[in-house]
């Protein structure tokens, strides 16, 4: 059983009020000689009906006004929606970024060269550098002549291990 | 939208990938120049232009190292450059820039190597120069006790000409 068949037939006066607001809704409609004039809510229920249909209409004064709101809006609207995109495309960029790292970094790593073996030192070098301890700046000069050759070895040894002349 | 994000998600991840496989050879350039460098401090010198040798090292040290030189090599190379700094700085009687070099290049790191004791070494040397007898004493200590183990290494025929036992 429906629900509407418990409903108990509307009364007369619901029938003259849906009548009322009938007439009340139609344009212009003439009032008919002898019948009452419609009752004031029936006429504020029509209003609101009628308004709710009707277009949306701006003063000509009002429009730039409301061009303005309405850019305003729409340009906020539009920041919105840049920054969720924003927040997409950081969201996968991000994880894929930390992903490719996390995988590549060992790779990079196994490719560096180890540090190279520093050549050894001769024992001259070494007399120097013991000489230099005792002070003296003659001692010092001559720890750093004897540095020159150790350190074009040393260089020359780098340079081979990085792969060769650039 | 989506579908761009994807697209440079994959782009990132080749470039990642590119990046990963290259081989590290940035180094042999940086150690070319650092010789060519040293080279012309040397040429500066003898011919008596102290001004323009430390000038030339200095490019060495005030320059980027680049990110594919081993820690170890760069340590080396940095320190063996600020050893030549403050030795000339302490020759042109200058023992406070001495001082600074030497404390510069100790704080790049330590090991029982060459390069840490020429550096403990000049640092001394600057104390020395500025009075300050204990401090010196102890660098030239610290010095000579590298310099021992050196000597025990290339006794021992050490291939890495480091000290026995030191840690690389």
């Amino acid at each position: 059983m429906k629900p509407e068949d418990d409903e108990p037939a509307p009364s007369d006066e619901e029938l003259r009020e849906a009548a009322a607001l009938a007439r009340a809704l139609e344009t212009n409609a003439p009032t008919e000689t002898g019948d009452a004039a419609p009752p004031s809510d029936a006429i504020e229920t029509a209003a609101l009906l009628r308004h709710a249909r009707a277009p949306l209409a701006v003063p000509p004064a009002h429009e730039p006004i409301a061009a303005a709101q309405a850019s305003e809006a729409l340009a906020a609207r539009r920041g919105r929606r840049g920054r969720r995109h924003l927040w997409i495309a950081a969201s996968i960029v991000a994880p894929a970024a930390a992903a490719a790292w996390l995988l590549f970094a060992p790779v990079r790593n196994r490719n560096a060269p180890p540090p190279l073996a520093i050549p050894p030192p001769s024992p001259g070098l070494l007399a120097a550098q013991a000489e230099a301890t005792r002070g003296g700046r003659t001692a010092l000069a001559r720890l750093d002549e004897e540095m020159r050759a150790y350190r074009r070895r040393y260089h020359d040894g780098l340079r081979r291990r990085g792969g060769g002349e650039p | 939208m989506i579908a761009r994000g994807l697209v440079a998600a994959a782009l990132l991840a080749t470039f990642a990938l590119g990046c990963s496989q290259a081989r590290v050879g940035g180094e042999s350039p940086w150690v070319a120049d650092t010789a060519r460098r040293h080279a012309l401090a040397d040429e500066r010198l003898r011919a008596g232009n102290t001004a323009g040798a430390k000038e030339a090292l200095l490019a060495i040290v005030d320059g980027a190292v680049p990110p594919g030189v081993p820690l170890g090599d760069r340590r080396g190379v940095l320190q063996d450059t600020y050893f030549r700094l403050a030795e000339m700085d302490l020759q042109a009687g200058d023992a406070r820039a001495a001082l600074a070099s030497a404390d510069r290049g100790l704080g790049l790191g330590r090991a029982d190597d060459l390069f840490v004791a020429n550096l403990l070494v000049v640092r001394g040397a600057a104390h020395e120069s500025l009075g300050d007898g204990p401090a010196a004493a102890t660098d030239y200590h610290d010095a000579l006790l590298i310099n021992d183990k050196l000597l025990a290494g290339v006794l021992h025929e050490q291939p890495d000409g480091r000290a026995p036992g030191a840690q690389p």
